[in-house]
Parts: C-alpha cells; sequence; structure tokens
C-alpha cells in the first residue's frame, strides 16, 4: 500500500504537466461549443409529431423497470449474451445490480465484507469488473478431465500384439458453497451428469470434497475422502485460466496427491476433510500403510462444460474419433 | 375475519367484464388486499388497468394457489404439484399475454405470478444466441457492426 502512495502522485504530476504544455500548443475549436446545447439533427423526412415505434412487442409491452425484472432471473451468463441484442438491452444489463448478486453468489465463502473490500481495494468499485476479472470456478457445469494411456493387448497366434487405447476422465462439479464433487470414470459424460449430484447413491462412486479459491490469486485447495476399509484423502491442486477474459473455462490440474488418514481424523470430517490436511506436507502420510503417492499420470486440463452443452459434447465421442483432442 | 372464506367481492376489469371471487383469492393480490383492509371494497372494485381476458387468468392462478397450498415449508410433493400446474398454466399463452400478465401481476402486486411470468419470458431468452433472441422478440438490431463486434468481445466471457 504504501508504495502504491509514493508514485500515484508523481504520475498524476506529470499528466498534469503535459496537459498543460498541450493546452498552449493545440488549438481546441469546439470548446467554443462549451455550455452551448446541442440537439441531435433528426433525419430528413421525419418529424417529431411521429411516435416512434419500436417493432419488438417486449419493448412496447414492458417498461424498463418490468424488462429488470425479466433480466434478474436470468444467469450471468445468459445476460452476457442478452447484452449482445440492443443497445436497450445492453443499458438494462449494466445495472450493478446484476453483477453484485452474480459475484457475492459466486464468492459467497468469502464473505459479504470482504467481498466488498475486494471490490473496492482491486476493481475500482466495479462488480461487473470483479465478475470479469477476478477468477472463480464456474458452477454451471462439469469440468471434465479427459485422459488416455495405451495398454498393449495379447493375441494368441499372432505376429504383431494389438494396443488398446485406454480413454477415463476426471469430473468435477462444483457448488457455490464451497463443496464439491469428484467422480474418476471411464463413463461418458452425458451419462455421468445424471447423477453428479449430492443425491448420487454410492455405486456411483460419486465422492464429496471441499475445496478453497485464493483470495488473491487463481490457485484452489481441494480434498476429497475416499472412505471404506483403507480410508484416503486426495488432495487436488488446480489453477484456473480461460480462453477468455471471464471465461474461467480451464484448470490445470497442477497436483494430485493420495495418502492416508486415521480413524480418528475420518470421523471427525464429516463435512471438512480439507480443514483437516490443510497444513500437511506434500509427502505426509497418517497411515503407514498408505505412503503418500504424487500421481504424475492423468493430468489432462479440465474443460468447462455447462449443463445445456453436456450432450452435445465432443467429449462424449469415442476415442477413435477424439484423435485431435486438445484442451486449449 | 370469520367469515373471509365466505365474503365475496367484485373484480371490474377495464372492459367492464366483472369477477366474483372469494376474499382469499381477493388477497392473493396485496393492492386488493389494501383496498379491501382500508374498507373501499363495499361496490365492485375497479381495475382499470387489466383486461376481462387478463384478469380470469389471474383470478384462475390465484384460485389455484389458494385452494392448493402446500401444507407448509415441508410439503415437497404439494409444492412440486404446485410447479407442474404453474408450468402447464403458462404453456396456454402466447408472449404477448405473458407481458400482459407480468403488467397486470406486477400493478396488482402478486409476487408469485411476477415471478412466474418473468421467469417463462427469462427461459425463453436463455441459451439463445442474440440472433434468435432478436428474431423470436422481434427486436431491431440498432449496433453498427463496429460497436457489435466491438460487444461481443466484451462478451465473449458469456459464449465460452
Amino acid at each position: 500500500m504504501t508504495s502504491d502512495a509514493l508514485t500515484v502522485p508523481s504520475e498524476l504530476e506529470s499528466a498534469l504537466r503535459l496537459r498543460t504544455v498541450q493546452y498552449f500548443i493545440t488549438k481546441r475549436p469546439w470548446l467554443d461549443l462549451y455550455g452551448v446545447h446541442v440537439r441531435p439533427v433528426a433525419p430528413f423526412g421525419s418529424t417529431s409529431s411521429k411516435p416512434h415505434y419500436d417493432p419488438a412487442l417486449i419493448h412496447r409491452c414492458l417498461p424498463d423497470e418490468l424488462l429488470f425484472e425479466v433480466f434478474a432471473r436470468m444467469l450471468p451468463y445468459d445476460l452476457g449474451r442478452a447484452a449482445c441484442v440492443c443497445r436497450k438491452w445492453r443499458y438494462t444489463v449494466r445495472n450493478p445490480v446484476f453483477w453484485r448478486n452474480a459475484c457475492l453468489k459466486a464468492w459467497q465463502t468469502a464473505g459479504v465484507i470482504e467481498n466488498y473490500t475486494i471490490l473496492q481495494s482491486k476493481y475500482d468499485g466495479s462488480w461487473r469488473k470483479m465478475w470479469l476479472l477476478r477468477s472463480r470456478v464456474r458452477t454451471d457445469g462439469l469440468y471434465v478431465s479427459r485422459n488416455t494411456y495405451i495398454r498393449a493387448g495379447i493375441a494368441e497366434w499372432k505376429i504383431t500384439n494389438p494396443v488398446h487405447i485406454v480413454c477415463y476422465f476426471r469430473y468435477i462439479r462444483f457448488y457455490p458453497s464451497g463443496r464439491f464433487l469428484y467422480k474418476n470414470s471411464s463413463q461418458k459424460l452425458k451419462d455421468v451428469v445424471k447423477y453428479m449430484n449430492f443425491k448420487a447413491s454410492k455405486v456411483d462412486s460419486v465422492y464429496r470434497g471441499t475445496y478453497t479459491l485464493s483470495m488473491s490469486d487463481d490457485k484452489i485447495e481441494a480434498a476429497v475422502l475416499y472412505p471404506g476399509m483403507r480410508p484416503t484423502v486426495l488432495r487436488i491442486r488446480l489453477r484456473l485460466r480461460g480462453t477468455t477474459i471471464g471465461a474461467n473455462n480451464r484448470m490445470d490440474l497442477l497436483s494430485l496427491v493420495t495418502s492416508g488418514v486415521n480413524d480418528e481424523e475420518v470421523s471427525n470430517t464429516e463435512e471438512d476433510i480439507l480443514g483437516v490436511v490443510e497444513n500437511w506436507r506434500d509427502d505426509e502420510t497418517h497411515n503407514p500403510d498408505i505412503p503418500a503417492v504424487s500421481h504424475k499420470r492423468g493430468m489432462t486440463p479440465f474443460v468447462f462444460v455447462p449443463f445445456e452443452e453436456v450432450d452435445q459434447s465432443v467429449l462424449n465421442l469415442p476415442p477413435e474419433k477424439m484423435d485431435y483432442f486438445v484442451t486449449g | 375475519m370469520a367469515s373471509s372464506s365466505t365474503n365475496k367481492f367484485v373484480l371490474k376489469s377495464n372492459d367492464d367484464v366483472s369477477f366474483e371471487v372469494t376474499e382469499a383469492v381477493a388477497r392473493e393480490f396485496q393492492v386488493i388486499a389494501h383496498i379491501i383492509d382500508d374498507d373501499c371494497a363495499k361496490k365492485a372494485i375497479p381495475l382499470s388497468n387489466v383486461t376481462g381476458e387478463i384478469l380470469s387468468k389471474m383470478i384462475e392462478y390465484g384460485k389455484k394457489h389458494i385452494e392448493e397450498a402446500p401444507v407448509d415449508e415441508e410439503d415437497e410433493e404439494g409444492k412440486k404439484k404446485l410447479q407442474i400446474w404453474d408450468e402447464e398454466f403458462m404453456k396456454q399463452f402466447n408472449m404477448e399475454i405473458v407481458f400482459q400478465l407480468i403488467l397486470a401481476s406486477n400493478y396488482l402486486n402478486n409476487k408469485g405470478l411476477l415471478d412466474l411470468t418473468c421467469c417463462t419470458v427469462a427461459d425463453h431468452i436463455k441459451d439463445m444466441t442474440p440472433d434468435e433472441v432478436r428474431t423470436l422478440f422481434n427486436v431491431k438490431n440498432d449496433y453498427t457492426t463496429e460497436e457489435e463486434e466491438e460487444i461481443r468481445k466484451e462478451n465473449s466471457w458469456a459464449f465460452e
């Protein structure tokens, strides 16, 4: 903060000096119009007595505040697209109320006060700017990491052996509350999405965990507990990024560590497994039978697929049609 | 207020159609509830901004929500049933009627119906490209080519 306080005045000073110099050099005839009210010229043939007729029924029927009510019932992503429709919609969508609600929901685990502080200190008080520039996890779909490996097959009485491409996915679904679901499976996206929720039964092998998104950057710490005879914790470190500003539609898998937890920890951690492993070293384990393992395979970046695109996603295609797949 | 279930009130639309409703249904609409409370409901209550067609639909909605109101907060089944009815109810209308219903439910202050009608319009808008929305609602694209390019770039995050 102190360095900021020192640099700003000097920058301001030079900018001011520059403007004074320009004042002497540049002629600014438009200043003659200062204080004169200029009215836009009506196009030829139009008369002011003819009322403006909007072809859109929605504009003729609904006053602005009711258009606002409609928009208030849409998700931020729908609003972003709606802004591209026409000027009136763009103007309506600019209302900071939408973006404040979206932000407070997206970063609800940070708390309202913290969010206001960040808003003022980093985003000039603009909720929309914060929505676009601050890293956030998307909760309107699944993040999918598609991984393949080659397995040698065996064929009798043949000179050449076949090889198989094995394809499996890591699925993550985040919730704004700070919880998330994890599944590792060869099943296709469009099938998994049906039961990727908190109502999933045991046979679906959907595991529950908790995550935190760093306040200052784009790192996510997450942990999942595999219950069972040998309870194991999976610690996941991720980095959020996007193919465009504000998209947050990619995640790099930085590290993936499994290690043992003891029975006492398991019974205490129904809800917050991340809290238990928070300060563990990378090679730490609390069960000598299960050493900590840092996994190096299956680290393909996650791609985000919104719910409405799940059925058409290329990720559903079989491996032989996917040799071009790159995450970008 | 012992007789509130038998008390009848008459609502009159701007095209002179009258509807007799029970007090409970009338009270579904905040504005009318205030009129009743202020004891100004002796004669027919004139509603100058609502046509008979729209008012009849609103009363149908109000009646249903009184009769089939969920028993309490826990009554998931009752809520679900009402929700399905709401969806079916909205399916019968074209866009113009939906807009009229938004206006009228805002005017008579019925939160549930305003919510339902606005959501219906919102559902039409979401998951659509700007071009599809323009066609559906007959909205004129008043951006210049450069402006449109700029705004598409500005909102490119929403298309990913």
